[in-house]
């Protein structure tokens, strides 16, 4: 401790006189106190001296310092508002209570509400305002619009206006007088951390906690810095402008699946009217063939190409591209291997849910083709069909009757037997022929790969 | 019942009129477009029409049908190679009688036309 600490110097005496106590702020810089005497001379000036009412400026201090991250001022001037010390170091000042205090401090800032509204108000005041008491519209009026102009002065030409056309050029000036001596106590500040707060100033927040809170945990604190307010500003910009670039991303997505969609709708569109027509074609063909193993080989090719086109006709119709409904199909393709041999109701099908994969659905139905048209053709009506799931994800179709004709193909329908061989293989699939007493009895087991190949 | 026959791919229209034909009923026109439809079915009168959804010339067989629905009070079977949901959705306000996939089944055309004849 200095000499100067402990006996007053008279600059110090000159700073107690007025606020009633020496404010850590007027000790700071000991190596150049000349620099804080001119301070103080700015203090008077612009602050302690003002014109102003005392209790307007003081509460205007407090409410303008939550926009400081340093604490020190805003501690200090709520104190002074609460008694201790002299708020603008006039002692006739009434002494605020901690609710007037707090209710000051939980004023929300310009921005976070309509301050048009604020700003219209003192435009179309009929003649100047006086200095208004605390809490009331005219001060919440005064103390919005000089925050707005504090924290952005080259961004609030219409506070700056209003507050000239509602106060007058004198008060007006006198009021940035008091602002910019507040500002620039802020800056001292900041440009002094090692200010720490008076006893005083301590024991007012040990005993009051949400005052504490209030002027310890301030949201708007980063506030006087303008360029962090306008950095916040930028970057809630940047995430805006992100968001929409975002969404400009997804919907050109969106566009693609949707065009993606389209093309496969066309492409399969295409495929099963050509199918149709090569079915056609080879059906048209049957009437104007003059000998009968020529004609039963274009019914036989016609089927065939029928089989393939049944099993387009049910792809991409249920909800899952990449299985088909083979149980729907297989009543379909028996219907129409009856209807073909003319002995619609010789067959009849008992067919449980089974999904098939699209890949192998084709050899399958070329399978089942075959074997379905021998039993009919040629064991001879009346047959059944039944497809049933096998545990161990496989199908087993049976083909049951009770024809007498012969089970295995004549040498000159060899092309069946091919088929089924060779598409048996290519599925890994077992067919088994076999008499039954009263009958006959074909059994087919496929096994199902997982649908997700 | 006179089947007027509404399908704009030339080879699979012969091939209807003649399973049409097979099944038992008389083929009283064939037609490409929505045009053609409606001024073969204002001539002849048919009992039931088979409409392909996509026509010729861009032509739509559902125009087609809610023509013939509304001033003839016609229903259709109809054909197509792309029977989905909307498809089937848009054409339910002129009471189809069936819906008939593409590649044709001729099973499956003769169970359309039975019911039909209901």
């Amino acid at each position: 401790m200095t000499a100067a600490s402990t006996s007053k110097t008279a600059f110090q005496r000159d700073v107690a006189s007025r606020f009633g106590l020496v404010p850590n702020f007027f000790s700071s810089a000991p190596d150049a106190p000349e620099i804080i005497e001119r301070l103080w001379a700015f203090a008077k000036a612009g602050y302690l001296d003002n014109p102003i009412p005392s209790l307007f400026k003081e509460r205007l201090f407090v409410y303008l310092s939550r926009f400081c991250e340093v604490r020190y001022c805003i501690a200090r001037h709520c104190a002074f508002l609460l008694g201790r010390g002299h708020s603008s170091g006039d002692p006739s000042v009434v002494v605020q209570s901690i609710e007037q205090a707090i209710k000051l401090l939980k004023t929300p800032p310009p921005w976070d509400r309509d301050h048009n509204v604020i700003l219209e108000g003192l435009e179309a005041l009929p003649t100047l305002m006086e200095w208004p008491a605390p809490e009331t519209e005219g001060e919440d009026w005064l103390i919005a619009a000089a925050t707005l102009l504090f924290l952005e002065p080259r961004r609030a030409d219409r506070a700056r206006h209003a507050l000239r056309k509602a106060l007058g050029g004198n008060r007006f000036e006198h009021l940035m007088g008091l602002l910019a001596f507040i500002r620039t106590a802020h800056y001292w500040t900041v440009l002094h951390p090692e200010l720490s707060l008076e006893d005083d100033v301590r024991n007012l927040l040990k005993v009051n906690e949400e005052l504490a809170r209030l002027l310890l945990e301030d949201q708007e604190a980063a506030r006087c810095d303008m360029g962090i307010r306008l950095f916040q500003e930028l970057t809630e910009l940047r995430e805006l402008n992100e968001r929409h670039e975002l969404e400009k991303a997804k919907r050109a997505l969106e566009a693609l699946v949707e065009q993606k969609e389209l093309l496969l709708k066309e492409v399969n569109h295409r495929v099963k009217n050509s199918l149709q027509i090569v079915s056609s074609i080879l059906q048209l063909q049957v009437p104007d063939t003059q000998s009968t193993e020529a004609a039963d080989a274009l019914r036989s090719a016609a089927a065939r190409v029928l089989a393939i086109a049944a099993v387009h006709e049910r792809l991409y119709t249920g909800e899952d591209a990449r299985v088909v409904r083979f149980d729907v199909f297989l009543s379909d393709l028996c219907g129409e291997i009856g209807r073909a041999c003319g002995c619609a109701d010789g067959i009849t099908t008992d067919a449980q849910r089974v999904d098939v994969p699209t890949d192998m659905a084709i050899p399958l139905a070329l399978i089942v083709n075959e074997l379905v048209t021998n039993a009919v053709k040629h064991v001879g009506p009346p047959c059944e069909i039944r497809l049933r799931p096998e545990v161990g994800n496989a199908l087993k179709l049976t083909i049951s009757g009770t024809g007498k004709g012969p089970l295995q193909d004549q040498p000159r329908l060899g092309l069946g037997t091919r088929i089924v061989d060779a598409f048996s293989t290519q599925l890994d699939a077992h067919v088994e022929t076999k008499r039954v007493s009263g009958g006959y009895m074909i059994e087919l087991t496929v096994p199902l790969a997982p649908t997700q190949r | 019942m006179r089947v007027l026959i509404v399908e704009d791919e030339a080879i699979i229209a012969l091939h209807l009129a003649i399973l049409v034909a097979e099944l038992g009923h008389e083929v009283c026109a064939t037609a490409a477009s929505a045009a053609g439809a409606i001024a073969l079915a204002t001539l002849h009168n048919p009992h039931v029409v088979l409409m392909d959804v996509r026509l010729a010339d861009g032509s739509s067989g559902i125009d087609a049908a809610r023509e013939l629905h509304e001033q003839q009070a016609l229903r259709c079977i109809f054909l197509s190679a792309n029977l989905d949901e909307p498809t089937r959705r848009a054409l339910l306000p002129y009471e189809p009688i069936d819906f008939v996939g593409k590649p044709v089944l001729p099973v499956v055309l003769q169970r359309a036309l039975k019911k039909a004849e209901v």
